[in-house]
């Protein structure tokens, strides 16, 4: 018995397309599912990623600031030309970050970094940078920002500071992490005596003095030859910071440093072997009485600097 | 169906047959697909709050960030990474192992937990540092475990080579490292000062004064020295090691925790392990 006139298959193919939606729809919510899994996995990936690369940036961040001082003060010295404002050292930290960006943002994310401001910081042997910091995905979901202030410190062994004040001041030649003054010194003192500075040779890495309590220097000889042996620095007021120093500048408002500058001829009283007293300003030199730490090693210090080395 | 493509009640009969079956395993694949996706989402948002909990533990430093010396009004969440780096703090550890109930507010009622540890190498040393030691519902406990380092707070001064121009007022050569420290009445009686190594070394700890103290050693508390040599208020001492190739530390240790003292050399691995069930 017919029952229903299909010729030509249509009902059939309706029938059997009546099957299929249902088959579709599964596929389809299957499909979906395993797209937002493997969408899930990626942000997290993707954000714990984003964590790791912010912190090995803003380690890096620092070093290039350890390594764009070493430049730049080794720059300095050997040229024997200063800089002219701290906003020179800011645009080369800059300028190196955004090389070093470049290489991030080869991968996924984006990385932005802006150094804000470079200043000397509480203590002379840190300088504080701060900047914002910025790293996102491509597409713009996840994204991590910060704005940090930080301390940098210059006496890392790995990335010399050199003082560029010998060489700015006195026109002294440097060699090989040592400045050799021969006749400048002793020429830029407007003092008697100045001659008891001809031919000093030392070194000019800044190294901060581990003694924390200065008075310790004179407990015994073998101390205080080991500080100037080393060729140590010491936190003062008098003494310039180590933006200023790169400025030639002759006063600083900054908490600063100083070092002794070892004299080559024994007389009673010549000119302070502080770096500070010497170097500053031509016009506020003065002579200190004769120490003698060992034969060959000997100083000329005033009363103050006496009493606070404990000499 | 007959020659010309028309169907007749044979036909008709086995199709409504054929797609009554088929109806009925599509239904009953898009049931048993429903069940599967609530058990999963369940199982997911289960396994997301583990997995959320145990980062949240063990990747942040809480809220306040020194929240194991605050009172537990004043804590808002609880993380057990140390402040200074990746490690996990040892004394947040012990804080929240003392205040088990700190964490109870973070899972709802309707969920039992417990956080546990135990060395990597000692399974069967396990402490259970919050949470309940068993479960009423065995049947559907979630379980996830991190390895972990912990900070014990030392205070650590590494003496491994390192190329510097500087000298010791000893004048020492290169197989020796040579540091300063300053120490004063406060630091000593508030803490002990350990020279520890991987193997014997041979030291001089020296004053300001030329005056020393020599030895070997692999592990010694060095305080007694320290008070021998101090003259001053504040006393720097120049610590000499004989170095060669060895790992050797000096560690400063306010808290009593000597017997983590290896761990400076040899830091150990330890396993944090989180379950969650429903209640």
């Amino acid at each position: 018995m017919k029952i229903i006139n299909d010729e030509n298959g249509y009902i059939t193919s309706i029938l059997l397309l009546i099957i299929l939606i249902p088959v579709l729809l599964l596929l389809v919510i299957t499909i979906d599912e395993y797209s937002d899994n493997v969408n899930n996995t990626v942000e997290t990936l993707e954000s714990n990623q984003i964590i790791s690369i912010s912190e090995d940036f803003e380690n890096e961040i620092m070093l290039i600031t350890k390594d764009s001082l070493h430049n730049i003060t080794y720059d300095i010295v050997t040229s024997r030309r200063s800089i002219t404002n701290r906003d020179t050292i800011k645009k080369y930290i800059q300028h190196k970050i955004d090389d070093r960006k470049i290489s991030y943002n080869n991968t996924d994310f984006l990385i932005e970094c802006k150094i804000n401001d470079l200043k000397p910081s509480n203590n002379p042997f840190k300088v504080e940078i701060d900047y914002t910091f910025e790293v996102t995905t491509k597409n713009n979901k996840i994204k991590n920002t910060k704005n940090e202030q930080k301390l940098v410190e210059i006496t890392d062994k790995k990335f010399p500071v050199y003082d560029p004040l010998p060489t700015l001041k006195t026109g002294a030649t440097f060699n090989v992490n040592n400045i050799n003054f021969g006749k400048k010194l002793s020429d830029y003192i407007n003092l008697d005596n100045a001659d008891v500075y001809l031919n000093t040779i030392q070194t000019i890495i800044i190294r901060e003095c581990p003694l924390n309590d200065y008075t310790q220097h004179g407990n015994s000889n073998e101390t205080i030859f080991s500080c100037l042996n080393n060729h140590y620095y010491h936190n003062s007021h008098d003494g310039m910071c180590i933006f200023c120093r790169l400025e030639n500048k002759t006063d600083c408002n900054h908490y600063g440093f100083e070092t002794f500058i070892l004299p080559t001829k024994l007389v009673d009283e010549a000119p302070v072997s502080i770096d500070h007293v010497l170097l500053n300003d031509r016009n506020n030199q003065y002579s200190g009485n004769l120490i003698t730490i060992e034969n060959d090693t000997f100083i000329y210090l005033d009363n103050g600097h006496k009493s606070k080395y404990g000499l | 169906m007959n020659n010309k493509g028309q169907i007749i009640i044979t036909d008709i009969l086995l199709y409504l047959i054929l797609l009554l079956v088929i109806f009925s395993l599509v239904i009953y694949a898009t049931e048993t697909l429903n069940d599967n996706q609530v058990t999963k989402i369940n199982n997911k948002q289960a396994n997301q709050f583990l997995k959320d909990s145990l980062s949240t533990l063990t990747k942040t430093s809480g809220t306040p960030s020194n929240w194991e010396y605050s009172s537990s009004n004043n804590i808002q969440t609880i993380g057990l990474k140390s402040n200074k780096g990746q490690l996990l703090s040892y004394d947040k550890l012990i804080k929240l192992k003392t205040n088990p109930n700190l964490l109870d507010g973070y899972f709802p009622d309707s969920l039992d937990y417990s956080l546990t540890l135990y060395p990597r190498d000692n399974v069967n040393s396990k402490e259970l540092i919050a949470g309940k030691n068993s479960f009423t519902n065995n049947k559907q406990v979630q379980s996830k475990s991190v390895l972990v380092l912990f900070d014990y707070e030392f205070n650590t001064l590494s003496f491994n080579k390192e190329n510097s121009s500087e000298s010791c007022p000893y004048k020492h050569d290169n197989q020796w490292v040579c540091k300063a420290i300053n120490i004063n009445e406060l630091s000593l009686s508030s803490g002990k000062y350990y020279i520890i190594s991987d193997s014997n070394v041979e030291y001089i700890f020296s004053n300001t004064y030329s005056q020393n103290a020599t030895g070997q050693t692999n592990k010694l508390c060095i305080n007694n020295h320290f008070e021998r040599l101090r003259k001053n208020t504040n006393q720097t001492i120049y610590l000499h090691i004989k170095a060669d190739n060895n790992n050797t530390y000096l560690v400063y240790d306010t808290k009593n925790r000597e017997k983590f003292l290896e761990e400076v050399i040899k830091p150990r691995t330890y396993v944090l392990n989180m379950k969650i069930a429903n209640s």
